[in-house]
C-alpha cells in the first residue's frame, strides 16, 4: 500500500507545483513593474521568459488658488470700472503659480517632497513604500499651475488622495490652494494632448468672459471635457474616477 | 530438455461476488461560511529579560501603544482603524481585540514592526500570540488554555 500512497502523493505534488508555477508566472509581471530597474527601465529581463511591460499612471494635476478677494460681478463689466487690465475670473483662479520673493523656490523637488510628506503623514511607512519608488514629477509648469506625475498602477488612489488632503502650496508661507486631478493615463503621450488641448480651451474660454459672453462653448468643454476631436478621452468630472487607461492606450506606442 | 517449472497451478479464486457498488455519498447540504467582518488578536508583551517581570497591562496603556504603532506604519488612516479591547488581564498580562477583517493583515505588520514604548526604564513591547477571523479557534492558543491545548 505504500508504493500507492507514494504516487498519489506524487501526483498531488505535481499539480501542486505546476499551479505554484502557474501563479509564479502570473505573479511575475506585477512584481516586475514594481521593482525599480537600475540600469535601463525599460528593457526585458533576458532571463524570464515572459514579455513583462512597466505599467504606470500619469496623473494630471491643476493647481487652483482660493485665496483670492471676492469678484466683482461680471456684469459690470471690468474693462470700464477698473483702470487695470481686465481679467477674467476664470484665469485669475487658474493663475500662474509665483512667489512674491524668488521663483527659485519653485523646483518640482518640493512639490515632490510635499506629495511625500503628505503621503507618509496619511498612509504612513506603508503606504510611503508601496509608491515612493516610482514617484516623479515628470512635468512641472509654472506658468499655467500644472504638473503631471508618475505614480504606479496599482495605487495611484492613494496619491491622489494625499493630493486631495494638501492645502497649500510647499512654499514657506506658502498660499493656499487645491490640487485638482484633471486625467489619469497609462501613457504620457495623452497626458501631454489632454494638457494641451485644456491650455489652449482655457484660453478660448477666457477671452470669451472677457467679451461678456456668459455661456460659452469653450467654458463649457473646458469644464465638461467634451471635445469633439477626440473620442475617447474620458477626463475627470466632478469627481467621478475614470481610469481611461486601457491596453490600446499602450500599443500606441 | 527441461522439464517446464512446475508451478502450482494458480489457486482458483472463487468467483468474486460483485460488491456492493457504494453509492456516491450525495452532501444533504452544504454551507460555506460567510467572511466574517471582524477578526481576534491576542497580544502579549515580550519579556525582555527573563529576571524582570514584564510591565504591567491597562486598557488605556494598550490603547496608546497599539495608536503609536498604527500611525507609525499606518500614518492617519492606521490610527483610525477601529479597535474594541475586549479584555486586559493584568497578570500574566495579555490582551484580546477586535478589529474589522479587512484590516487584521495590515494591524499584524504594524505591530509585528513597531520598536515598543518605552516609560523610563521599562519597555514595553508587544507581540501578537494569535490572530483569526474565529474567536473560539484562537483561545485555545491563548495565555489561559495553552497548557490545555498544547
Amino acid at each position: 500500500m505504500t508504493w500507492f500512497n507514494g504516487s498519489l502523493f506524487l501526483r498531488v505534488y505535481l499539480r501542486n507545483s505546476k499551479l505554484k508555477l502557474i501563479h509564479h508566472l502570473l505573479s511575475i509581471s506585477p512584481t516586475f513593474s514594481s521593482q525599480p530597474l537600475a540600469q535601463n527601465p525599460r528593457s526585458q529581463s533576458l532571463n524570464s521568459p515572459i514579455m513583462v511591460r512597466l505599467k504606470d499612471r500619469y496623473l494630471l494635476v491643476n493647481i487652483l488658488y482660493t485665496d483670492l478677494p471676492p469678484s466683482q460681478p461680471s456684469s459690470s463689466s471690468s474693462s470700464s470700472s477698473s483702470p487695470n487690465t481686465p481679467v477674467s475670473d476664470l484665469l485669475r483662479y487658474n493663475q500662474p503659480t509665483t512667489t512674491a520673493s524668488a521663483s527659485a523656490d519653485l523646483k518640482p523637488q518640493t512639490l515632490l517632497r510635499d506629495i511625500r510628506n503628505e503621503i507618509t503623514s496619511l498612509f504612513g511607512d506603508c503606504g510611503a513604500g508601496k509608491v515612493n519608488h516610482n514617484l516623479q514629477v515628470k512635468y512641472f509648469s509654472p506658468a499655467t499651475s500644472t504638473f503631471i506625475l508618475r505614480v504606479s498602477r496599482e495605487h495611484y488612489r492613494l496619491v491622489w488622495a494625499a493630493l486631495s488632503f494638501m492645502q497649500s502650496f510647499p512654499v514657506k508661507n506658502g498660499r493656499p490652494c487645491i490640487y485638482r486631478v484633471l486625467r489619469v493615463s497609462g501613457t504620457m503621450r495623452k497626458v501631454e494632448k489632454e494638457t494641451i488641448r485644456r491650455a489652449r480651451l482655457l484660453i478660448l474660454a477666457a477671452k470669451e468672459e472677457l467679451k461678456g459672453r456668459s455661456s460659452s462653448d469653450s467654458l463649457g468643454a473646458l469644464l465638461r471635457g467634451d471635445s469633439t476631436s477626440q473620442q475617447r478621452t474620458l477626463p475627470i468630472v466632478g469627481g467621478q474616477d475614470v481610469d481611461s487607461a486601457s491596453e490600446d492606450d499602450m500599443v500606441e506606442d | 530438455m527441461t522439464q517446464p517449472m512446475d508451478l502450482d497451478p494458480p489457486p482458483l479464486l472463487p468467483s468474486p461476488s460483485p460488491l456492493p457498488k457504494s453509492h456516491k455519498s450525495t452532501p444533504l447540504t452544504t454551507l460555506t461560511l460567510p467572511p466574517t467582518t471582524l477578526s481576534y488578536a491576542s497580544l502579549t508583551p515580550l519579556s525582555p529579560s527573563p529576571s524582570s517581570s514584564p510591565p504591567p497591562l491597562d486598557p488605556l496603556l494598550l490603547k496608546s501603544y497599539l495608536t503609536s504603532a498604527l500611525s507609525q506604519f499606518l500614518g492617519q488612516t492606521g490610527a483610525a482603524i477601529p479597535i474594541d479591547i475586549l479584555q486586559v488581564n493584568p497578570s500574566p498580562p495579555s490582551a484580546w481585540i477586535r478589529l474589522p477583517r479587512p484590516d487584521l493583515a495590515a494591524f499584524s505588520a504594524a505591530v509585528a514592526s513597531f520598536g515598543g514604548i518605552s516609560s523610563g526604564k521599562e519597555k514595553l513591547v508587544l507581540k501578537v500570540e494569535a490572530a483569526g477571523d474565529f474567536l473560539g479557534a484562537l483561545i485555545s492558543r491563548g495565555e489561559g488554555e495553552r497548557d490545555i491545548w498544547g
